[in-house]
């Protein structure tokens, strides 16, 4: 008897567990769910501009009575994205996707063709900056579009420049010109740098400078004669100003979203890679900075270009409803979504009009630097191809031993082109 | 008297109840990956996508794989070199901390309370202490006269930086020693000092061989916890921002196994290699284990066994 209710009870504890734990399991209902068609919305974006998102999302939500997107933010989700379209959970469209990881990710399947889409939705390929709709392509298929982009090129600190006597409104042209105009502004004591005028921060754009590339659009080229000049271009300033002296300058350095950053507290008179982000960056870190925004100039004095980069709205495989994922998508590309999104978060945009606006002139002011480069598709080209994450960690750590003067960048580069 | 096996087979039952979730937990969420890491360690697999069956090309492509030395390579260099300095630390600190002096519960507290803090929080900290050049670190060598290394963006002392940052979380070996030499019975000291021996005849014939368990314990789990060397190395290498992320330098000097495994699993998303790797991560960790489980005999002392 004994035994027989001891296992009765058993069997009941046994059937509660199984339940717990299938409704710890189970998702739980979203709050809202209202509307016909309810499509989840991965974005990067936290803190103020969170909200811009947010606001821009009710307002697709207000225009479109029978979707409903419901944003959620969601950091580092490049590989939370691969390991949700594994497990059967993408969301049904997200923005935290980088552009040049659009071949990598439709490569091993895990983006939708909006090919058909587009074409039936009428998106026109000439309203977009050229190199920029062309990164939303792979293999001749359409698997992304975006909607804002920061075109970023070497920004310059004006009155450092007033200081060396070099004329703050004549940008240099030629590269010789660069590294004139970066001596002049270095100041170094001893083996302590004081300031650093300019350093060339990435062998991808120094390449394009001599005008060349590291990736031809194929294959891997990092043994072109061009590519070979531009590492030992950039090898020079480690060797003239100290390999050591200028990593333990990098390293030394703050939060690059900070005043401690040393463009912003003058400690850098040039320095590649600037966005429109500089705005805000001069708004809340460095409100005395008089800078301006110059390309990238060229080895030969042809037109120099510009960087860029943004992020691209993508239908992960397995999205639930593709269509009206891909109607979110298009309405954010557009002159509307496009525009309020920019100027909410201060970037620039992926269309050509826009970017000519008043209004976004007036919000980016050094934007206008950028805009016959953008008219021109004069921007670098990325190694966008399937592992160019890998490629990329290969190339940085060889290059560093380049710069310290270990090897030569002709071996250096020869051995890494074997491997590819 | 006949209720008697019935009964036992009545808690067995009971037993196997209350353990009931853990087993469904060790089931679903250890084993199975378990089992399925190794038929991906044979396989191609990106994540989308079905693996591919590729026999054993993961575990030779690992073979001719540079990176996958170094990262052995540094690893080891952890476990040869930071692990016995820590223990080593840990060990003195106990010592210390067992004397009699006044103060002693505060003295205890501040060496434990480093390993309050986690990981991450004290990696980043430790940055600016390594800071090569506004670092509090390299300020008092400079201080003293003494050369300032570059620390972590110098090659050669990228590893030593760790180690010396590892003594910072020695407090959890520490408390275990200190826990097990409080515990032992004073006699054997007041039998020694009655003989005459000296504090370091002491501490090596009574000491040492008294905590020697706690020894071999933190010796285990050291080798163990050293050989899967992760959270500082990612947090202290990482260069540049966002999507440029990049980990294990100086010159792939900070390029720990299991931070290999995680670029090649969740970077790259060569499931099948990173597979692989775990395994053959598995089998090292088996083996060293194995090796020092036989030597055990000849140096752990347990206070219930005499020595034959």
């Amino acid at each position: 008897m004994v035994s027989k209710t001891g296992n009765k009870r058993a069997t009941w504890l046994v059937l509660v567990m199984v339940v717990l734990l299938l409704v710890g399991v189970l998702p739980v209902p979203a709050a809202y769910a209202k509307k016909e068609v309810q499509i989840t919305y991965w974005h990067g974006w936290g803190g103020d501009e969170k909200k811009v998102v947010e606001d821009i999302v009710a307002k697709f939500n207000a225009e479109h009575p029978n979707i409903e997107v419901v944003p959620v933010t969601v950091f580092g989700s490049y590989d939370k994205l691969l390991t949700a379209i594994a497990a059967g959970t993408a969301p049904d469209v997200t923005s935290s996707v980088w552009w040049y990881q659009v071949p990598d990710l439709a490569s091993r399947g895990a983006l939708t063709d909006l090919t058909s889409f587009a074409r039936s939705s009428g998106v026109k390929a000439s309203d977009y900056v050229r190199p920029v709709w062309e990164s939303w392509h792979y293999k001749g298929k359409l698997y992304a579009m975006g909607s804002i982009a920061n075109y970023s090129m070497i920004a310059y600190n004006k009155d450092l420049f007033k200081q060396a006597g070099l004329d703050p409104e004549k940008a240099p042209k030629t590269v010789a010109e660069l590294d004139s105009y970066a001596s002049k502004l270095w100041q170094v004591e001893g083996n302590r740098i004081l300031r650093v005028g300019y350093y060339p921060s990435d062998l991808n754009t120094a390449s394009q400078m001599f005008r060349g590339k590291i990736f031809d659009g194929q294959k891997v080229t990092v043994t072109s004669p061009q590519v070979i000049q531009a590492a030992n271009w950039m090898r020079s300033y480690y060797d003239k100003y100290g390999y050591q002296a200028i990593q333990a300058f990098i390293a030394s350095q703050g939060n690059y979203a900070s005043a401690a950053n040393p463009f912003l507290s003058g400690q850098m008179a040039m320095q590649d890679n600037w966005g429109e982000w500089i705005v805000n960056f001069k708004k809340w870190y460095a409100p005395n900075l008089n800078y301006g925004r110059f390309p990238y100039p060229t080895v030969d004095g042809s037109p120099g270009f510009a960087n860029w980069g943004s992020s691209v709205w993508v239908l992960p495989t397995g999205s639930k409803h593709p269509k009206e994922a891909w109607e979110f998508i298009r309405w954010i590309s557009s002159k509307e979504g496009s525009k309020l999104l920019a100027l909410g978060i201060t970037n620039a945009s992926v269309r050509l009009d826009l970017n000519a606006s008043p209004e976004f002139l007036k919000a980016m002011p050094t934007l206008s630097a950028a805009l016959p480069l953008l008219r021109e598709g004069r921007l670098s080209v990325y190694p966008a191809f399937p592992g160019v994450d890998e490629f990329l960690q290969k190339l940085g750590n060889i290059m560093d031993t380049v710069y310290s003067g270990q090897t030569t960048a002709e071996k250096a580069l020869a051995d890494l082109q074997k491997q590819y | 008297m006949s209720t008697g096996p019935r009964k036992r087979h009545g808690e067995l039952r009971w037993g196997i109840l209350f353990i009931f979730p853990w087993i469904v937990g060790f089931l679903v969420f250890v084993l199975f990956p378990l089992l399925f890491s190794l038929y991906y360690s044979f396989t191609n697999y990106n994540l989308i996508g079905s693996p591919a069956w590729t026999g054993i090309k993961n575990y030779t492509g690992l073979l001719s794989d540079n990176l996958f030395y170094i990262s052995l390579w540094n690893t080891i260099y952890m476990v040869i070199l930071g692990l016995p300095l820590h223990l080593v630390g840990a060990l003195i600190v106990a010592l210390m901390l067992s004397a009699n002096v006044k103060g002693l519960a505060v003295y205890r507290a501040i060496y434990y309370l480093p390993s309050v803090i986690p990981l991450v929080a004290a990696a980043l900290l430790w940055r600016w202490i390594f800071n090569p050049m506004f670092g509090i670190l390299n300020a008092g060598l400079s201080h003293l006269g003494l050369p300032q290394p570059g620390w972590l963006i110098d090659p050669v002392w990228s590893k030593p930086a760790l180690i010396l940052m590892g003594f910072w979380g020695i407090g959890g070996s520490m408390v275990l020693y200190l826990a097990s030499i409080k515990d032992m019975p004073k006699e054997l000291y007041e039998v020694a000092d009655i003989d005459g021996a000296n504090w370091l005849q002491k501490i090596l014939r009574i000491t040492l061989p008294m905590i020697s368990p706690i020894i071999f314990f933190n010796l285990i789990t050291g080798v163990i916890g050293y050989f899967q060397y992760f959270t500082q190395a990612y947090i202290l290498s990482a260069t540049g921002y966002g999507s440029q992320m990049q980990v294990g330098g100086p010159r792939d000097s900070t390029m720990f196994y299991a931070l290999y495994l995680y670029i090649n699993a969740f970077r790259y998303f060569a499931m099948g290699k990173a597979s692989a790797m775990a395994w053959i991560l598995f089998v090292i960790l088996m083996i060293s284990t194995l090796v020092i489980f036989r030597s055990s005999a000849r140096w752990v002392y347990y206070g219930g066994e005499t020595r034959s």
